[in-house]
């Protein structure tokens, strides 16, 4: 009886504390039925109520035992091998097995594959111990490898296109299946300004998912049901989400997220999936010729996201945006969500057949960062070629001076100038002054690469677009420059001016290293290398100059 | 019998008990002036849309407090068509009642001329029976996860906090109280330059400065879907010390904003520009009319539990203010680019 256990967890995450109406129960149906107690509708007012407050002492869970004989039914789900779907059909599977419903899990390929060897088919075996029946093959080939044994509901969790999902579909009509339900995506919807998708909403006339949909509803079915599903996390998902942002947490490697970090997408836990395919099994009646957003009802902001998988590690967070256009990398390979706002509502799931989401993502996100330590990922070696990219596309400052000094000469060697001619032979650090008199510390050194579209542009505020602002510090010896540049190491704006007024043998030095505003082209060589390539609001190392106009 | 009555107020109004803080306390005399509208009329049984079922319990004595000039002109419409007794009292000095935009002058003097000056003060000792409350989604803290649902946490530094407080002192009272959290509302009347902003540089021809990317998310909610609401959740049991998130079905971003006024009021697609706010000093003056993040709120407690449903869309209903106010030349605020230049003079926008 797992599922059911996991189904009335304790902690009922469910941000909905007040009343939600239940869909008429009629005798045939299957739920799981949480019921809280009325005093929680009262408005918390003084104390802001928490966001995720554990199930309140009060409340009651009443679950209603497994299905009666007649409403047990026999179900087929044709499952894809790989990718993060599989997992999908796994949580399903292991639901109706719990409610007593008979299942069988056809899985695309061989069973000695090595797909086989990574979640959720290595959980297969829970399958097999609940009850439930696993068996491999090509599903165009579904009735043979089914024989004579009969289904009331196939679900389809592989096919992306017609000719995938066609042989499935016509068997099953053949074979008097009552129900069909097909795992779409939520991919399908055209982007529009109005957000969220709702079901209804335009779809891409060409996907493959929407041509399976059309031929569905032109099927004779007694019921069928399309759900669009986003992106997932839980144990058994074979496709990066989380896991993502915490490799590079654990690691102390910051972030690199495209774009502003505002774009909203859908992380659900796929419980919140499985649960919604189990109530359609239930009612289907309702269900029928529905069309489900199969995802959780809050959404995240990338930024968001971060700052959560950041919170579930315990460890602290540097998030870098950056312009893949700009950096000349393709944002697919670098994210693992779009660059866009992608954000879909469970409109038709609440509605029509009354279900609720239980993710939480800061709670699911601990449990799955106890995961990922628990199998060692945490400790795994691994490259960053595509982040590094992007990081050295930025010149991310590093917090310590050897490592800058390090990850120069690595990358740019020209960033140390060296001209044995010159007349004054002077050492430098610049500091660009960026911020507007009542901004905050941004320019701390150590965030000094964060989120600054300005930075390649070279643009900031006062001169024309291609000016610079700057400050700078100068002295003749190194020794004295190195010696400044440690004081600088909590950035410019917090005691930068004091040190240039104290080391700088600039005359700038009296203004706490002010230069003003300067056209591309004044200064020279090194400087101007220096001075337009440092990012807005950061200090660059010592660099050896020549002469220096001002 | 239904009438609206406006009356300027007095300290010791019969109908505010002394201890009630809901009074400005600013207020004065009582200027005497009433003016009382009736409607001979039954109530008729008002059915919902959707599956619930509101039991009719006949004409209410209701008191506005406002009422005449956004959302309380369209809304004590539509009590005085239920057949309620209306009373509106104001602080101000607009006119009592107003016709409303795209209503036919016969419609408008129907209504007027059933008024009459009342020949007894209204007396307020019975008991209140129910207190609905125009509050804000604005006392939501700020999230990276949304929408915001009504229990979600709320900020006690909000703007908003005043809200905040008459919600809790609702509740302490006892009150039969339901509370209504609109997001950003819209519509004919509008006195908060919401959609006048964008309808000003439509108008003008001006590119519309939009701050940072432009994806931030925010929604809007038509007044006649609001005031609707207000109606719906009156008499309603199932409203009792509820609060309702109010607002359109949908959200959009500050571009697609941008895009939907256009295509509403028949403009081609603008030219929208984008700045980074902070590098800029507008003094007093907003550069643009809409909080910069993320901000809208879920419907769904509301349409589930009251079967209320918002009737206009984004583009219908910015056609419905366009086509009845702000396109007929009627306007709250003239049209002011001061910050739009010192951005596009810059030219230290950020590409798109």
């Amino acid at each position: 009886m797992a599922a059911a256990v996991t189904f009335a967890a304790p902690a009922l995450p469910s941000l909905h504390s007040s009343s939600c109406s239940l869909p008429p129960l009629t005798h045939r149906s299957l739920s799981f039925v949480a019921f809280t107690s009325p005093a929680i509708t009262k408005l918390s007012s003084h104390r802001s109520s928490r966001r995720f407050s554990s199930a309140p002492s009060t409340s009651v869970f009443s679950i209603k035992a497994a299905a009666a004989a007649a409403d047990k039914k026999r179900v087929l789900v044709v499952n894809t091998n790989s990718g993060g779907h599989a997992v999908i059909g796994f949580y399903f599977a292991q639901q109706l097995l719990s409610s007593g419903h008979e299942v069988t899990v056809l899985t695309v390929g061989d069973e000695s594959s090595d797909k086989m060897k990574k979640p959720p088919f290595t959980r297969f075996s829970e399958l097999v111990s609940a009850g439930g029946k696993t068996v491999w093959g090509n599903p165009a080939q579904v009735g043979d490898i089914v024989g004579t044994a009969k289904f009331d509901v196939v679900l389809d969790n592989n096919g992306k296109d017609l000719d995938t999902v066609k042989p499935v579909a016509d068997w099953a009509i053949s074979a008097g299946v009552e129900q069909f339900l097909f795992i779409s995506s939520a991919g399908i919807y055209k982007p529009l300004d109005e957000i969220p998708h709702v079901e209804g909403d335009l779809v891409k006339d060409d996907a493959g998912h929407v041509l399976v949909e059309k031929y569905m509803a032109g099927l004779s079915f007694s019921s069928w049901a399309v759900f669009r599903p986003q992106y997932m996390i839980g144990s058994g998902n074979n496709k990066d989400c989380e896991e993502w942002f915490f490799d590079r947490i654990v690691r102390d490697r910051p972030v690199p997220i495209p774009g502003s970090g505002m774009q909203l997408t859908n992380i659900s836990h796929v419980r919140d999936l499985s649960s919604m395919l189990s109530l359609a099994v239930e009612n289907s009646a309702a269900a029928n010729g529905k069309i489900f957003n199969c995802v959780s009802d809050r959404a995240v902001t990338f930024d968001g996201l971060a700052k959560l998988c950041a919170q579930a590690a315990g460890r602290e967070l540097k998030v870098i945006h950056y312009d893949p256009k700009a950096v000349g990398i393709d944002a697919k390979k670098a994210f693992p969500f779009r660059n866009m706002h992608f954000y879909a509502e469970p409109r038709a799931a609440k509605e029509i057949m009354g279900w609720t989401s239980t993710t939480n993502l800061p709670e699911d996100l601990k449990e799955r960062f106890d995961e990922y330590v628990k199998i060692g990922r945490d400790k795994k070696p691994m490259q960053f070629d595509i982040d590094d990219k992007i990081l050295e596309s930025l010149k991310v400052a590093i917090s310590s001076l050897d490592e800058y000094f390090d990850f120069l000469w690595n990358v740019n060697s020209s960033f140390i100038s060296h001209d044995k001619g010159s007349r004054f032979f002077a050492q430098e650090v610049m500091g660009r002054d960026s911020k507007p008199k009542d901004s905050g510390g941004k320019g701390k050194g150590k965030q000094a690469a964060a989120s600054d579209e300005n930075a390649s542009k070279g643009k900031a505020k006062g001169g024309k677009s291609s000016d610079g602002l700057a400050r700078h510090i100068l002295c003749e010896k190194q020794g004295k420059i190195n010696e400044a540049y440690k004081k600088l190491q909590d950035g410019w704006l917090s005691n930068g001016d004091k040190v240039a007024t104290e080391y700088s043998e600039c005359p700038s030095g009296k203004k706490g290293g002010d230069l003003g505003w300067f056209p591309r082209g004044k200064m020279a060589g090194p400087f101007q290398d220096v001075a337009f390539s440092t990012l807005v609001g950061a200090t660059s190392a010592p660099f050896k100059s020549t002469s220096v106009q001002i | 019998m239904a009438r609206l009555v406006s009356m300027q107020p007095r300290q010791a109004s019969p109908w505010a008990s002394s201890s009630s803080p809901l009074l400005p306390s600013s207020l004065s005399e009582f200027s005497g002036a009433a003016l009382s509208i009736s409607l001979q009329k039954r109530r008729r049984t008002w059915q919902p849309k959707g599956a619930l079922q509101v039991t009719a319990s006949g004409a209410k004595k209701i008191l506005i407090m406002g009422g005449t000039r956004f959302i309380g002109v369209f809304l004590s419409r539509l009590l005085v068509k239920e057949g309620h007794q209306v009373t509106l009292f104001t602080r101000g000095k607009a006119p009592i009642t107003q016709q409303l935009p795209g209503e036919s002058d016969q419609d408008y003097e129907d209504f007027k001329s059933k008024a009459k000056i009342p020949k007894s003060k209204l007396l307020g000792n019975d008991p209140i029976h129910m207190f609905i409350y125009c509050s804000s989604a604005g006392v939501y803290l700020k999230s990276d996860l949304l929408p915001h649902f009504e229990t979600d946490a709320v900020d006690p530094k909000s703007r908003h906090k005043g809200k905040l407080e008459t919600e809790s002192l609702l509740d302490s009272r006892g009150v039969n109280w339901t509370s209504i959290r609109p997001v950003y509302i819209y519509g004919p009347l509008n006195y908060n330059p919401v959609e006048e902003w964008f309808f000003h540089r439509l108008k003008a021809g001006r590119p519309i400065p939009v701050p940072s990317s432009g994806v931030q998310i925010t929604q809007l909610g038509h007044v006649k879907d609001l005031a609707q609401a207000f109606v719906t959740v009156l008499g309603n049991s199932k409203a009792s010390k509820q609060v309702y998130n109010i607002s359109g079905s949908k959200y959009v971003t500050f571009d697609g904003l941008a895009r939907a006024c256009a295509k509403a009021a028949g403009f081609p697609e603008p030219e929208i520009v984008h700045y980074n706010p902070k590098e800029f000093d507008f003094g007093k003056k907003k550069a643009f009319p809409f909080r910069d993040q993320h901000f809208f709120a879920s419907i769904e407690k509301a349409q589930r539990e009251l079967g209320w449903v918002p009737e206009f869309g984004l583009v219908e209903g910015l056609a419905d203010s366009y086509n009845l106010d702000f396109g007929r030349g009627t306007f709250r605020k003239p049209a002011d680019f001061t910050t739009d230049d010192m951005i596009l003079g810059k030219s230290l926008v950020l590409q798109s």
